[in-house]
């Protein structure tokens, strides 16, 4: 097993908007991205259930162009409204960073 | 076959400009036009509420202005900013044409510019609620009359028609209010009769500007081509490079799907697209697709007042406190300050303990939501006016310092203030309130344009 933190080129997240954080996973290698792939590791039950959300609430994305995934998930509030931690969501992608893949 | 050539840019918002040498040599390939775009809701709904640029010097975002409008005077090209001073609202557009007035006569310039206000009265919108022509986006609430009346500053994010009109009109520099991105620079080749998914992907692969580019620190500026069967985009510092991957990358930026792409006009999609390296700085992109809409929509961006902000901040670094009785430590703090507010007669206002060291940065998310050695506190109050958001903030930090609890050795003080004084009033603070679209029988109606002769 290896940690998508040591595969992985970039993992990020920004807000997409008011009410979404995405969170982007690229890969400079098209051999590793298509192995990640084809481990099928990564699926929206493991990204909901890394952000303790219902998979209904996922938007997950395989995009080729770019060797990479994308999570697209609600904002615990909207930006920048009182109480919010994270105005521009660029840091809520730690969960991601050690979830383990079979390669 | 026909060939348009432009110059997209960054650097405008935040005032770090780019390299002057960037924009001479993409004014070597002959652009028709420069577009930059100059707004964002990144940094929260404060700059639209406020009507402020996000950069604070007025003089920095000046000096960008100045080089971006001397050097397309000089080459008699169309100067396109988009989204000004980061709101877009009338207060945005009206600093933003009062520097193009100054820099017009520093530099002895005589040009016409063209103003596009995007901000919209209350009764507009509260029009659309009663005739049904609002629609809620990524799961906002049906927007309300409340809604609208409660706003500080309403804009609708323009299409591309409103530049093109402005240039109709005579404007050599157009400055536009709240914009869509994709607006400032597909405008022209949409006009000329360019294939609108060509010029609509290109638009958006290239409206951040250098930011594609690789290193992409700094605002730069990209050459872009649209031909009727591809386009291309080039980095014109010399020093940068793309790739395939760095440019179809960028449709992950911000952007909650890869693959699809909402404008006024209708949708890009990018599913069949192809990049392929023309060289190691020049990037082709074939297959993009747009599918018109079947109602032409604006969205809308409001913000609304919610009060006055007030923070302390400290840290903890004795361990009964830290390891064992926080959250309990806190949220006693905040009945404290209820009871507080309550026997001054404040009934609206919100209290925020961010915990760094633990998990302030993604809160009930965190993974793991172990302690550090010790702790800062950053608590956040929002009241109705600045001088109860100061008082119920220092009620907080007194009670976080001197009371009671458990097991305490700390009799003379509980918490390490950096700060003195120990408080500090921020702002005002706002939310977004307005986060719809609105379907328009026209893309130039809710837009009033205007010229002037500067200089």
């Amino acid at each position: 097993m290896t940690t998508l933190r040591s595969l992985a080129q970039v993992i990020r997240s920004k807000n997409a908007g008011i009410h979404y954080v995405t969170i982007d996973i690229m890969f400079d290698s098209p051999a590793t991205y298509q192995a990640v792939k084809e481990s099928g590791a990564l699926t929206t039950a493991v990204f909901a259930d890394a952000y303790e959300l219902s998979e209904s609430d996922v938007r997950f994305f395989e995009y080729d162009p770019g060797l990479a995934f994308k999570v697209t998930i609600p904002r615990t509030q909207s930006a920048g409204s009182p109480g919010d931690s994270d105005i521009y969501g660029a840091q809520q992608y730690a969960p991601v960073l050690d979830i383990e893949v079979p390669i | 076959m026909n060939e348009l050539r432009f110059l997209a840019l960054n650097g405008l918002m935040h005032g770090n400009g780019f390299p002057e040498s960037s924009l001479e040599a993409g004014l070597e390939a002959d652009p028709a036009f420069i577009g930059i775009d100059a707004g964002s809701t990144d940094g929260g709904p404060y700059y639209l509420g406020a009507g402020e640029n996000m950069h604070q010097s007025r003089a920095a975002a000046k000096e960008v202005l100045r080089t971006l409008i001397t050097h397309a005077r000089a080459a008699d090209i169309p100067l396109l900013v988009g989204s000004a001073a980061t709101g877009g609202g009338r207060v945005h557009l009206d600093w933003t044409v009062e520097l193009v007035r100054e820099i017009a006569t520093e530099e002895a310039l005589e040009f016409t510019v063209g103003a596009i206000d995007a901000e919209q009265s209350a009764s507009t919108i509260t029009q659309a609620i009663d005739e049904g022509r609002l629609e809620a986006l990524d799961g906002s609430k049906p927007l309300t009359r409340a809604d609208v009346e409660s706003s500080e500053r309403i804009v609708a994010v323009m299409g591309p028609e409103p530049y093109t009109e402005a240039l109709d009109r005579g404007a050599d520099v157009v400055i536009a209010g709240r914009s869509s991105d994709v607006s400032i620079f597909k405008a022209l080749p949409v006009e000329m009769g360019f294939d609108e998914g060509l010029a609509t992907h290109l638009a958006k692969t290239i409206e951040c500007g250098g930011q594609i580019a690789t290193p992409s620190t700094g605002g730069d500026c990209m050459l872009g081509v649209l031909t009727d069967e591809y386009f291309r985009v080039t980095p014109t510092n010399p020093e940068k490079t793309t790739s395939p991957l760095s440019v179809a990358s960028h449709m992950l930026y911000e952007s909650a799907d890869p693959f699809v792409f909402v404008e006024p006009r209708g949708t890009l999609h990018t599913d069949d697209c192809s990049y392929q390296a023309v060289d190691d700085r020049t990037v082709e992109v074939r297959g993009s697709r747009f599918e018109p809409a079947a109602e032409y929509t604006l969205k809308l961006e409001g913000a609304r007042l919610v009060g006055y902000r007030a923070i302390t901040v400290l840290g903890i670094r004795d361990p009964v406190l830290v390891h064992r009785q926080l959250d309990a430590f806190l949220d006693r703090t905040t009945a404290a300050v209820a009871k507080k507010a309550k026997t001054q007669g404040i009934q609206e206002y919100t209290i925020s303990t961010h915990v760094y060291g633990r998990d302030a940065v993604m809160g009930a998310r965190e993974p793991d939501p172990t302690p550090s050695h010790e702790v800062g506190v950053v608590v956040d109050v929002v009241a109705p006016t600045a001088d109860t958001a100061k008082g119920l903030v220092h009620h907080a930090g007194n009670y976080l310092l001197h009371a009671d609890y458990p097991n305490r050795t700390s009799t003379a003080g509980n918490v390490a203030f950096p700060l003195s004084p120990q408080d500090a009033a921020i702002d005002r603070a706002y939310e977004f309130s307005v986060w719809h679209r609105m379907s328009v029988e026209d893309p130039l109606e809710r837009f009033d344009i205007s010229t002037e002769v500067v200089g």
